[in-house]
């Protein structure tokens, strides 16, 4: 028996075999397969092969109508590459003689090449990159081939990954997948996100639970503790198993609660509302006894798809939840892609640094037809209903008023075309970085409503990388100076009579309503799954304690003192919650 | 990639050296290994039924100067 410590991201208890995958990108580790399954991996990679060539035609056809031929001619070596017959008689040897994974000698290989490229004169070692380009892109073709298997699971299987997607995550098939426990990540990457939203028990930043654990092993994860146990013993297996039906008969009881009002002891009544992400889990925002839709997360039709949405099929999936939400509101992000989703895998030159790069509103703002496409989808999609649309990651007045004007088009365009659409859709932004929470007064003059997305804002604030698991530890949104921010833009929200809500992971996580509450928070938008416990705490307080929370947390100096004093609190009024 | 081009349209084997170092003309990847520059003296050896006019057509689009910089 063994036990890993890492950060519980999403509760509950898992039970079963190990399926472990394999790392992806740039850790690949040495993997030898037998003798008589030589064959069989060098098809393997042959297909993927195949695959890539095909997407790399693709990119070429693309690029040249877009960009220009000789921009797309960079896909020629690419192509080059793949059709070389040097390489594939090296791939093939070190598949057949040497044993290797096919995964292994492409890496080898290829990594085998950059080196000696490296040391060459300038205009040669920068084909390096299109050396990784292209390994990176086979790799994951190769890897794409077993991830897919995951989508046809025959049994309930707790899944162990260096990192995941988050579009992996979400192809996953729910009714077999109990449980994951990835080497990467923290409290807010967005497999987490994707995970906790699908309610699948999860445990991330492990760094090395791959490693230690092989395929069919009997693993525990342990969602709530953030602790995964290699095979376990009996005793431990029994204790567990009793701690997951406690907590099955507590979340049963929240059950109770759905069609009741979030309102406080003392009648104050705040809005509970659900961030989702695909269309289908507005229904279980409204099983779990949410108001609404408080964040649409756009991007997963972009993540999911090969090519770019069109319109219509963008129409019809706001559409979807509107008329499932049936006149409760329902606030659209617009795309908030970038960082470490989708630009970066498509962008011949990655960024440097793309957290602080083109992402969000920016890439928006960069690609406009894009843009323009998705604006046209939400004005129809919001007719004779409460839709409104936000804007992520602004930073300064320009940037808004820069989106507002694409709005302010698209309706005019649509007036034109005769299209029906709304033209008073209430239009707000993301407070997510330092500079919109410092100048959130300037930009409250301007916009129908605020968000504060807490998982950026943190992030941006504490300049720690959520998804690195070396720094993970630090990020926390309890740290005073975030807090500070936070209830800044709530108190000008007030001042200006603005709707402020808050949907980052912040929302969700019991420890913080009661001195959300107090700050004087009105709109809650959390997971799906949060929902009844949030309510929960809410109907079991009074606004005066909750004031008296918030102040006594406001004289505190440290995120440590901070969390103990909300930990200790939250459990007064929720015991519930933490019997073990 | 042109030169690669087009030692590939050419039914011989086709070997380019930069000094010590041989390697097929027809691959990329080898051909890139020579690390040659403006300046480098690059010598072909062809062996087949089109070797001669092989030979001939990849030093023309060498001398030549061709755009791209790799060869």
């Amino acid at each position: 028996m063994k036990i890993k410590k890492g950060i519980g991201v999403s509760p509950g208890v898992a039970i079963g075999p190990a399926v472990v995958l394999d790392a992806e990108e740039f850790d690949i580790a040495e993997r030898h397969v037998p003798v008589d399954q030589a064959q069989a991996e060098l098809s393997r990679l042959k297909k993927a092969i195949g695959v890539s060539k095909r997407e790399i035609l693709d990119l070429r056809k693309h690029t040249a109508e877009r960009i220009g031929k000789e921009t797309a001619g960079i896909f020629d070596f690419h192509l080059g590459l793949l059709d070389d017959q040097v390489l594939q008689r090296k791939f093939a040897d070190t598949i057949l003689h040497g044993h290797a994974a096919a995964e292994y000698a492409v890496a080898m290989v290829l990594r085998g090449y950059a080196k000696e490229f490296l040391a060459m004169p300038q205009y040669l070692a920068d084909r390096v990159k299109d050396v990784y380009d292209v390994e990176k892109r086979v790799l994951r073709n190769l890897i794409g081939q077993r991830r897919q298997s995951l989508a046809h699971l025959k049994q309930d299987v707790c899944v162990l990954a260096r990192d995941l997607t988050p579009s992996q995550t979400a192809a996953m098939d729910r009714e077999h997948v109990s449980g994951l426990a990835i080497d990467a990540g923290g409290q807010t990457s967005h497999t987490a996100i994707v995970a906790k939203a699908l309610s699948i028990p999860t445990v991330v930043g492990l760094n090395d639970v791959t490693a230690e654990t092989a395929g069919g092993d009997t693993v525990i994860i342990d969602g709530n503790r953030g602790i995964v146990v290699i095979d376990p013993d009996e005793r431990t297996i029994d204790e567990y198993r009793q701690f997951s039906r406690h907590q099955v008969e507590f979340i049963q009881s929240l059950g109770a609660l759905r069609d009741l009002p979030a309102i406080t002891r003392d009648g104050h009544e705040v809005t509970l509302l659900g961030n989702i992400e695909f269309p289908a889990e507005a229904q279980t925002v409204l099983e779990k006894g949410g108001q609404g839709i408080g964040l649409y997360r756009t991007e997963f039709l972009y993540l999911g798809a090969d090519s770019e949405p069109t319109e219509e099929d963008q129409y019809r999936a706001y559409r979807q939840v509107v008329e499932l939400c049936a006149n409760r509101p329902v606030v659209i992000r617009t795309l908030d892609l970038g960082a470490d989703k989708y630009t970066q895998s498509r962008s011949r030159v990655p960024e440097r640094n793309p957290f602080l790069g083109c992402r969000s509103i920016r890439f928006c703002l960069q690609n406009l037809p894009m843009f323009k496409t998705q604006i046209r989808a939400i004005l129809r999609a919001g007719v004779g209903a409460p839709v409104s649309m936000f804007f992520p990651l602004i930073t300064n007045l320009l940037e808004l008023r820069q989106a507002k004007a694409v709005v302010r088009d698209v309706i005019e365009d649509l007036e034109e075309e005769e299209i029906e659409h709304r033209t008073d859709m209430p239009v707000g932004m993301m407070v997510e970085t330092p500079a919109a929470a410092l100048q959130c007064e300037s930009f409250a003059r301007e916009v129908d409503f605020f968000s504060i997305g807490t998982n950026d804002l943190a992030q941006y604030t504490l300049a720690v990388d959520r998804g690195n698991e070396r720094v993970a530890s630090l990020f926390t949104p309890a740290h005073p100076g975030v807090l500070r921010l936070v209830k800044d833009v709530i108190r000008t929200g007030h001042r200006y009579d603005l709707p402020v809500s808050l949907c980052g992971e912040m929302a969700g996580d019991r420890h913080f309503t009661l001195l959300l509450l107090g700050l004087g928070l009105q709109i809650f938008s959390c997971a799906p799954p949060a929902i009844p416990e949030i309510k929960k705490i809410i109907r079991s307080v009074t606004m005066e304690q909750a004031l008296a929370v918030a102040r006594r947390v406001m004289t505190f100096d440290s995120e440590h003192e901070i969390m103990n004093y909300l930990r200790a609190e939250t459990r007064k009024v929720l015991p519930e919650a933490y019997a073990e | 990639m042109q030169f690669v081009e087009l030692a590939n349209k050419f039914g011989s084997k086709i070997e380019v050296s930069n000094g010590s170092l041989t390697v097929d003309a027809k691959s990329i990847m080898s051909v890139m290994r020579l690390a040659a520059t403006k300046g480098t003296v690059l010598s072909f050896t062809a062996n087949g039924h089109d070797a001669e006019q092989a030979v001939r057509e990849l030093a023309e689009l060498v001398n030549g100067g061709f755009g791209e910089p790799v060869e």
